[in-house]
């Protein structure tokens, strides 16, 4: 229940909206894609730990 | 089980999520996917309590212990595909979820195989 890993992700989507926008703008599309992939992966990241150690915790209270 | 707090975390994620799912529609999957987790993980914690109860309980009554077993990692599952197909229904893939859940049932049917044993040598048993 760490609400500040919930505002770090909504901060980096917004942060890659943002930077999509502007290098769309720019003309640079394909950097625009880049920091889009970028954004997925850091934020990816961050969630995948959390699902390792509720999967962890469900295996343990259930006895999977 | 603090409520508030629960309730608070998920409104104020609902409300990122709407600003995100315009510009960024699978930062905003992974959102929920991510508010989802840090719900079920609190809740978790709660239910290990209500599980060490229950184990000691069934335990007095006298039912075998493997049965037991085999009731909570039904829950288990049933919890987790049911986790799984909400997430699956959110980012509008509706076939993986009705697969997910098919595949959930087999699980849950292949788990109590011997439970249904026991259950009709019981009955043979009686007749």
């Amino acid at each position: 229940m760490d609400i500040d890993l919930l505002f770090k992700i909504a901060g980096i989507g917004i942060l890659v909206a943002v930077l999509n926008q502007v290098l769309s703008k720019a003309g640079r599309e394909d950097q625009a894609m880049m920091t889009t992939l970028t954004g997925l992966i850091i934020v990816l990241m961050l969630v995948i730990s959390q699902i390792s150690n509720l999967f962890e915790t469900v295996r343990t209270v259930f006895k999977l | 089980m603090d409520i508030f707090k629960l309730l608070g975390f998920a409104v104020i994620a609902t409300v990122l999520i709407v600003v995100i799912k315009e510009q960024r529609k699978e930062i905003a999957l992974i959102l929920s996917v991510f508010t989802a987790i840090a719900i079920i993980a609190y809740a978790m914690t709660q239910m290990s309590g209500v599980i060490t109860m229950l184990e000691s309980l069934i335990e007095k009554s006298g039912i075998s212990k493997d049965f037991m077993l085999i009731i909570f990692k039904v829950i288990g599952i049933a919890y987790l595909v049911e986790f799984g197909k909400n997430i699956c229904m959110d980012a509008g893939q509706s076939a993986i979820a009705t697969k997910l859940e098919m595949a959930g049932k087999v699980m849950i049917v292949v788990l109590s195989v011997p439970l249904i044993n026991a259950l009709l040598s019981v009955i043979a048993g009686m007749v």
